[in-house]
């Protein structure tokens, strides 16, 4: 019980000492270049270039959807299902794209502590249960699916950065 | 009152009885106790010693009077009562008092305690030992005769009969006669017998009941009812491994293992003794770890020490002592006698020293290195009256001498060094670790080379590494939660290791870790950001042309997908060939650039490379190359010069003129000529065209007075608006403003040519210089010369013998004046110059003859002057002038 405030404090102090060490223009910039590096990543997939974006695909309402994101927060909340989607996949050319979301989930909570926000960190976890059914049977679909909500959230997160986005 | 009395010791044997069976049997708490035994009706208090009362009896007066009987046999005597039921107990160093139990009549057991020396004297007596083996599987009893024991000399048999019970709740407290189990003894001949009782290690904390029955010399002795835990007895095995060093602070440093499957902590006996030239000194220490520090060893000393062990917390039984350990220390000690450290450092080396059965001072110490060198004093430092210390500061590499990998460190008095010395060992860390990330920001390469480190021969790498969540930390450092990372051994002597996938924006600390045999090195950390050391792709669909109309030389390319940073490009051309000869430019986050390039019409070679605009990371390589394609950027500069042949005969109206020119070159043309057109103008007929297409000579009849005409040069943009006019005029021919022309012959491949001009009102442009050999059938040639010049240098392939005509024609914006025509070099000039050339020669040798002739002379009059004044008496060696001073004025003179 008494290591919840401590393990924060530790937590907070960490960033913290990030941030003094790490010019906040430079977080900005990279959060933005490594969006940008993702979004070209799904690009380059060969199978992504010709999936249809209007043929929308049914039962995967567990993978978040194209919904704005404007608070740092919720963009790690998705990220962190994004993040435990893409760990699931056996496919080799998502191993890169969950490494980057790591590296991203972590420049936000950077983000996040030079401003002062509560970050609780997410896991993702509860996606996972929905996970197993789904992915024997559809992993093509999985895979596709994801990505292309994930390359829309991106844009989304992209243009909420500009805008300065809340805690 | 008799029926009172008989009720009350009739109670007082049934609380006795109650009391025994739960007072119970004999708990073994010492390990090692003794059981005597004697015939009953024998009155104990008959042996007692002064001062041993029978009251010590721990019961009641009641059982005193039930105990009084008489012994009075001897031990031979004893052996006679074959069917006689002893009396036994047990006692123990640690209490002597032994508590008889003695079935009555009525076959209840009675209780009594007697000094145990009774025993000693006239009855049975062993010695019994019980222990839980150490490998806490078999619970051991050992029962041996003592010296003063009556049945010594016959055979003894021996039966342990136990009772384990199948549950820690079921212990009974007297358990039935039928329930108990025989175990195997083992008898040595008349003197022990050692019982084995298997106890599952599920049981060791059960009590475990039993009781002995010994045969001996026909009699059966049986010892009162034990009670022990077997958990509660266990002896271990001896410690293992016992071992000796001496540690790097000059202690002795004794370890051993600890014995296995014994399920509590231990503690330790090290009882050892240290032989030095024949003093001896012994010590006993407890401890509860593993080794034991000795200090102040001495150097030609011998250690000999044994270890036992036993359980730390709570009862138990110390093992026996493992077998003796001999340690001998060298006649010089080093501490540490080796070291490992990097190239830098400063380490220190201790030592003491023994030399024939004496301690060497440590003052007389002196240190010397490799044999070779003495180590200077300065370095030195006395630590006690015997140990020295030698200090090495800021080490360099070792370098291997043959297989030797180390310095040799040497202690030694002031003329003689023991032969032993200690080794040290200093390996260049200093290993550079670089990285690269490829274009698809999804692999890092990195690189080290282990080469330039002599010292590592022997020596084991391994690459370390410790990934950050973000970024690197300002100093990299090494990091206990670290990673091997597998390197590979590439042909060109570095060590390849990949990481694949990435974190982009995670630190990656590497170091290398260097494994030898005494220990191991970390080189200096570096931290890595895969985005920081990004090589791009190089930049695709690279395409390079001249443009049109604007002629500089356009490069465009499409950026590689990563990085998103944004990127600078450098672009290389030149011209296209074997050997290109390659001009840099660089733009900035562009996709094309336009530059000036001084041939237009050349085939250009364009590569382009990028590279991040912060600076960070490395160039890509270059892009494949691409070539520019000559075609026609803009009309010709300028038309053909032109000259003419005139055919015929020269005073005829009608005249044949061939126009003939030299093809524009591609600099010229820029870059191409499709055709020529040749411009007539006439007073009579205007202005016409003749399109001549590719060739480059023209025929036209001349039969006006003035027929000026213009050559075009046509390409696929245009006609050349910078054209060349040349006017043939009857009335111009005649005009003469050469007065002379001179042609002198240099060498076979230039003749100097040079004219004088008259005062003319016309309006001179250009001059035309034609010549050709008049031996040979070869057609003229020609040059256009500015006006303005007066001596021209024509460069072509004369030989002096042939005849040449040169002809210079004035031309006039009115048209072609009268030519001035030589047909062969100028001989007088050429003599002249051929006698300037002699005079040059001459005046020198004239000169060079008048200084030799005149040095001649000089030395000639030197000659005859010896020569003639050879004769002449020296006036000093006549009589009369003895005496004379000649240089002094006298009266004779």
């Amino acid at each position: 019980m008494r290591c919840g405030p401590l393990c924060g404090f530790l937590w907070l102090w960490l960033y913290l000492s990030y941030v003094q060490a790490v010019p906040i223009k430079r977080i900005q910039d990279d959060t933005k270049t490594l969006i940008k590096t993702i979004v070209t990543r799904i690009n380059d997939i060969s199978h992504m270039q010709s999936v249809s974006s209007k043929q929308k695909v049914a039962g995967l309402d567990f993978i978040p959807g194209l919904r704005s994101v404007p608070s740092l927060s919720k963009m790690d909340q998705i990220l962190a299902i994004y993040q435990q989607i893409l760990t699931s996949l056996p496919s080799r050319n998502v191993i890169q794209i969950s490494n980057d979301l790591e590296n991203l989930r972590a420049l936000l909570h950077l983000l996040a502590s030079s401003k002062r926000c509560p970050f609780p960190r997410s896991s993702g976890q509860e996606t996972l249960e929905s996970l197993g059914g789904v992915l024997k049977a559809s992993l093509y679909s999985m895979e596709v699916v994801a990505l292309s909500r994930l390359q829309g959230s991106l844009r989304d997160m992209l243009r909420q950065l500009d805008l300065n986005p809340r805690c | 009152m008799m029926c009172q009395k008989f009720s009350v010791i009739l109670l007082h044997w049934e609380f006795i009885y109650m009391i025994t069976a739960f007072n119970l049997a004999y708990p073994i708490t010492p390990w090692r106790f003794k059981l005597s035994c004697m015939p009953p009706n024998t009155t104990y208090d008959y042996f007692l010693p002064a001062g041993i009362s029978k009251n010590t009896s721990n019961l009641n007066e009641h059982y005193e009077a039930v105990v009084e009987a008489r012994f009075n046999s001897s031990a031979t005597s004893l052996s006679n009562l074959p069917n006689t039921t002893f009396h036994c107990c047990f006692w123990s160093e640690q209490d002597k008092n032994c508590s008889v139990h003695a079935d009555n009549t009525a076959g209840k057991t009675l209780v009594s305690t007697v000094n145990s020396l009774v025993f000693q004297q006239i009855g049975a007596n062993w010695n019994v030992q019980c222990w839980m083996k150490g490998d806490l599987k078999l619970f051991i009893c050992y029962v041996e005769s003592l010296v003063k024991n009556s049945f010594k000399n016959y055979d003894l048999r021996v039966h342990l009969l136990y009772v384990l019970p199948e549950m820690l709740e079921d212990s009974p407290l007297v358990p039935k006669k039928g329930s108990f189990q025989i175990a195997h003894c083992n008898c040595t001949g008349r003197e022990c017998c050692e019982c084995h009782v298997p106890v599952p290690t599920a049981k060791l904390s059960y009590t475990l009941l039993m009781y002995l029955k010994i045969t001996s010399g026909g009699v059966i002795f049986q010892s009162p009812l034990m009670s022990v835990q077997p958990i509660n007895v266990v002896k271990p095995d001896p410690p293992l491994g016992l071992h000796m060093e001496i540690t790097d602070d000059g202690n002795l440093n004794i370890s051993w293992s600890r014995p296995t499957l014994v399920p509590f902590q231990l503690q330790y006996q090290v009882k050892y003794s240290e032989n030095f030239t024949g003093i001896m000194r012994e010590a006993d220490e407890i401890v509860s770890s593993t080794s034991l520090l000795v200090d102040s060893v001495l150097p030609g000393s011998s250690y000999e020490v044994q270890v036992r062990s036993k359980r730390l917390d709570g009862p138990g039984i110390w093992s026996d002592w493992s077998s003796p350990h001999i340690f001998i220390t060298q006649d010089v000690i080093y501490f540490p006698p080796k070291i490992l450290t990097s190239v830098g450092s400063n380490v220190s080396f201790h030592c003491i020293y023994k030399n024939e059965s004496k301690t060497v001072s440590s003052k007389d110490i002196v240190w010397w290195m490799n044999l070779a060198e003495k180590i200077p004093q300065s370095q030195y430092h006395v630590v006690s009256d015997h140990v020295s210390k030698v200090t090495f500061p800021n080490l360099n590499a070792t370098k291997p001498r043959g297989k030797f990998t180390y310095d040799a460190v040497y202690c030694c008095s002031e003329h003689e060094c023991h032969h032993r010395y200690a080794e040290l060992y200093v390996i260049d860390t200093n290993i550079n670790i670089s990285c690269e990330t490829d274009g698809y920001l999804a692999k890092m390469t990195c690189r080290w080379s282990a080469n330039p480190v002599q010292s590592l021969v022997g020596s084991t790498l391994q690459l370390m590494y410790h990934r950050s969540s973000l970024y690197c930390s300002d100093i990299p450092s090494v990091h206990p939660m670290s990673e091997p990372k597998d390197c590979h051994l590439q042909k060109d002597g570095f060590y390849e290791c990949i990481f694949q996938p990435i974190f982009l924006l995670s630190g990656y600390t590497m170091w290398i870790r260097i494994n030898h045999p005494l220990g191991s090195l970390d080189s200096t950390p570096t931290c890595v950001l895969p985005d920081s050391v990004v090589k791009p792709l190089p930049p695709s669909s690279v395409k390079a042309e001249i443009t049109v109309n604007i002629g500089l030389l356009k490069v465009s390319w499409e950026k590689p997908a990563f990085p998103e940073s944004n990127l600078q490009f450098q672009i290389r051309y030149g011209l296209s060939g074997k050997e290109v000869h390659w001009k840099i430019y660089e733009v900035y986050d562009a996709k094309s650039a336009s530059l000036p390039v001084p041939d237009l019409c050349a085939v250009y070679a364009v590569q382009v490379r990028c590279k991040r605009l912060d600076e960070l990371g490395y160039w890509s390589d270059w892009s494949s190359p691409a070539y520019t394609v000559v075609m026609d950027i803009k009309v010709p500069m300028r038309g053909p010069e032109f000259w003419r042949i005139i055919n015929g005969d020269i005073t005829k109206k009608e005249k044949n003129v061939t126009l003939l020119w030299k093809p524009l070159m591609k600099n010229e043309s820029l870059c191409s000529v499709r055709r020529y057109v040749v411009n007539h103008h006439t007073s009579r007929n205007g202005t016409r065209s003749e399109d001549v297409g590719n060739n480059t000579t023209f025929t036209f009849l001349w039969t006006e007075q003035v027929h000026t005409v213009t050559v075009l040069a046509i390409n696929s943009i245009g006609a050349s608006f910078v054209n060349f006019n040349l006017t043939f005029s009857w009335p111009m021919s005649k005009v003469n403003i050469v007065q002379s022309l001179s042609a002198y012959h240099l060498n076979s491949s230039c003749v100097i040519l040079s004219w004088i001009l008259s005062p003319s009102d016309y309006n001179l442009m250009y001059f035309i210089i034609e010549w050709k050999n008049l031996n040979e059938d070869d057609e003229i040639k020609w040059l256009r010369i500015p006006s303005s010049v007066k001596k021209y240098y024509i460069h072509d392939y004369f030989i002096p013998i042939e005849k040449y005509q040169f002809s210079l024609y004035p031309i006039f914006t009115e048209g072609v004046g009268k030519p001035k025509i030589i047909n062969s070099f100028t001989q007088d000039d050429i003599e002249k110059h051929q006698n300037d050339a002699g005079l040059y020669i001459i005046v020198p040798i004239i000169i060079s003859s008048s200084i030799l002739l005149l040095g001649t002379l000089l030395i000639s009059h030197q000659r005859m002057k010896k020569l003639f004044w050879e004769d002449v008496p020296n006036p000093k060696n006549c009589s009369w002038a003895q005496g004379l001073n000649f240089k002094k004025r006298t009266d004779i003179l």
